[in-house]
């Protein structure tokens, strides 16, 4: 301990003798650090959601729709999925007569016109649900709570409706809104609640949706048709005020169906209910599906990727920069060395000095990225969900960094050690 | 103390080799007072390296308080030369960032003395050197023979049994270059500590008890050491 405090106070006073010198190795070291806790801290955006319930699945058909052969490879791949996960309205009245699940939801996006009862409606993204689905994908609650089955059951259904926090932002500026009216193609609803985000990250609700409809109102399924959706996305384009029945039979429809099926007896007769309506579907947990998800998109990825090599850029300055100074100071390492420091001791001090402006650099880094993160974040205008720099995007920087650091250090270190002190001190 | 025989040194520049040191052959007892005198190129500063431990030899052997330390790794090495060897340079050199007393007390850093140990030793041999009033003071704000004499209290806090010393008046003004002489031979007197003085310098050679002359890495007889100076 006393050694390391020895040695820390030596760099610390190295550091400190030629001070642009040292800012100049620190700010190429937070420079690099900041681009590449910006390109992760984007990639991380598009993965994972978090806590999947196990026993939760969806229905998928075949892969090979018009939708996948329309969109398939193009940029809008990169915001979700496009499966052939839609259903029929028989279909979904088939599986549900099986009374196997025990939470079910009929679930799909549409366009609406509408806003709050006050202003003048604009494009109102909706969502259309079963009040399952909260449970089933594991919904937190910002601001009150979800609709109900008994709102859903009820005659007439209860016009209540949940705001996404996109939305809630967007309409009422982040503020409470349950109890506020939203009129949607001319009928109103209640808020009864405002669905709560991880800041930074995708959840299972968004995938296969478009960046512009993610900021959404969840409406009650019961409404699907008395409002006269249209669908976000559909081809050939369905025809306007055609209703779920229109979108759910179309061949593009993007309709999803999740069930909770608690035993491993009722996935294998549910299983055999969905093949006996046709042998393309199957059951998907949401496991799996939120697997498919573990990877940013290829852009992102390639993005991640040059921001490594900029790191290992910087790595290699710094390393040079690293030399350069022990070289200049070479005088005073071979009085050490004269005095009785071996090799190890010089090797270990110059290795700190390596580790050391590396990690402050990159603390410095991390501190950067957050502007530089909201920076670009507004170079992305179409993108809902607002980036942020999390604990593990942190953890990960900086662990890299003192890899980064190490590396960076260890060939100075071992160079300045390996010459003889005479090189050094030239006279004794 | 010192026991090298037919140590020889060669440096290698591309395909030029140049002889350094030709099985140079010398013993310095315990105790001793040594000069050794010498043109530029003449070996001096080899022998002293190869004595400090700080460079290596092409062949023969040498025995430092017994030990051959040819054996020896470098840690090895590095803890020998931190417990038996004190050095004095021409130019002082003494780390620019740090004061009088750290200064003094890096050997001891090295040796991993406790720290009420340390202090104890720095602070008697900068009383010794009258250097107390001066202990918080950094090598630039020191006149040349201020900081001779923190050099040679750095050599000496270790309590070495050798001290290796290089032209150690050369950077100094005639009161301070007498003073330091004054010093190594009080050191040599009261604490027996064995000292080898390399000089070009005449008068500080004859301070010595003994006196060597090299030339072309070869210890020469003082008689041949005359007619050299003399042609």
């Amino acid at each position: 301990m006393t050694t390391l405090l020895y040695n820390l106070r030596l760099v610390g006073k190295s550091l400190r003798r030629d001070p642009w010198f040292t800012v100049v190795m620190v700010l190429s070291q937070a420079l690099s650090v900041s681009i590449f806790v910006t390109a992760l801290t984007t990639a991380q955006r598009y993965t994972n959601t978090g806590e999947v319930p196990g026993d939760v699945f969806r229905v998928e058909g075949q892969r090979d729709n018009t939708l996948m052969r329309f969109y398939g490879g193009s940029q809008f791949e990169i915001f979700g999925e496009f499966t052939a996960n839609y259903v029929t309205v028989p279909m979904v009245h088939t599986l549900a007569a099986t009374g196997l699940a025990t939470a079910s939801t009929v679930n799909f996006v549409a366009v609406m016109v509408g806003g709050p009862a006050d202003r003048a409606p604009d494009r109102l993204p909706a969502r259309f649900c079963d009040a399952d689905m909260f449970q089933l994908l594991n919904v937190d609650f910002r601001y009150g709570g979800p609709f109900t089955r008994a709102d859903e059951r009820a005659a007439p259904p209860a016009p209540v409706v949940v705001l996404s926090d996109l939305l809630n932002e967007k309409l009422y500026g982040g503020a409470d809104s349950v109890g506020r009216t939203l009129r949607i193609a001319g009928r109103d609803f209640r808020v009864v609640g405002v669905m709560r985000r991880r800041t930074g990250r995708m959840s299972l609700l968004d995938y296969g949706v478009p960046p512009e409809s993610m900021a959404n109102v969840v409406i009650p399924f019961a409404f699907a048709d008395q409002l006269r959706p249209v669908p976000w996305i559909s081809w050939p384009p369905a025809p306007a005020g055609a209703g779920w029945r229109a979108i759910a039979d179309s061949a593009s429809g993007v309709t999803e169906y999740w069930v909770r099926l608690p035993s491993e007896e009722a996935r294998t007769r549910f299983a055999a209910a969905l093949s006996a309506v046709g042998p393309q579907w199957k059951l998907h947990s949401a496991q799996e599906i939120a697997r498919r998800f573990s990877k940013p998109p290829p852009p992102y990825r390639v993005f991640v990727i040059l921001t490594l090599v900029v790191m290992e850029v910087s790595v290699i300055n710094l390393m040079r920069m690293l030399l350069a100074k022990a070289t200049s100071r070479a005088a005073e390492i071979g009085i050490h060395r004269a005095l009785g420091a071996g090799r190890n001791v010089i090797f270990s001090r110059q290795l700190l000095e390596g580790v050391l402006v590396s990690m402050v650099g990159s603390g410095l880094g991390v501190v950067l990225a957050v502007p530089t993160v909201s920076m670009f974040d507004r170079l992305i205008p179409d993108m809902p969900i607002r980036l942020a720099v999390t604990p593990t995007v942190v953890g990960i920087a900086l662990l890299i960094c003192l890899l980064a650091g190490l590396v960076s250090g260890i060939y100075p270190a071992w160079r300045i050690a390996s010459v003889p002190p005479t090189r050094y001190l030239g006279k004794v | 103390m010192l026991k090298m025989a037919k140590i020889g040194k060669v440096y290698r520049t591309g395909l030029v080799e140049t002889a350094a040191l030709e099985d140079l052959t010398l013993e310095v007892a315990r105790g001793d007072f040594v000069s050794l005198m010498g043109p530029s190129g003449s070996g001096k500063t080899t022998f002293l390296n190869i004595a400090g431990l700080l460079d290596t030899y092409d062949r023969g052997r040498y025995l430092l308080d017994g030990v051959d330390v040819a054996g020896l790794n470098d840690d090895q090495q590095s803890r020998l030369r931190n417990e038996r060897i004190g050095f004095i340079f021409q130019s002082f050199n003494l780390i620019p960032d740090l004061d009088v007393y750290d200064n003094v007390e890096v050997p001891l850093r090295y040796r991993r003395l406790p720290m009420g140990e340390r202090r104890d030793r720095v602070e008697e041999v900068l009383v010794q050197m009258g250097l107390t009033a001066r202990m918080r003071h950094l090598p630039s704000q020191l006149s040349g023979g201020q900081q001779q004499r923190v050099a040679i209290a750095r050599a000496l806090v270790g309590q070495p049994q050798l001290l290796l010393a290089d032209e150690p008046t050369g950077n100094l003004d005639t009161i301070a270059s007498r003073q330091v002489l004054d010093l190594l031979e009080k050191i040599n007197a009261e604490r027996q500590t064995t000292i080898v003085i390399v000089t070009h310098d005449p008068t500080l050679a004859a301070r010595a008890r003994r006196k060597l002359h090299v030339l072309d890495g070869r210890l020469i007889d003082p008689q041949a050491a005359r007619e050299h100076a003399a042609s």
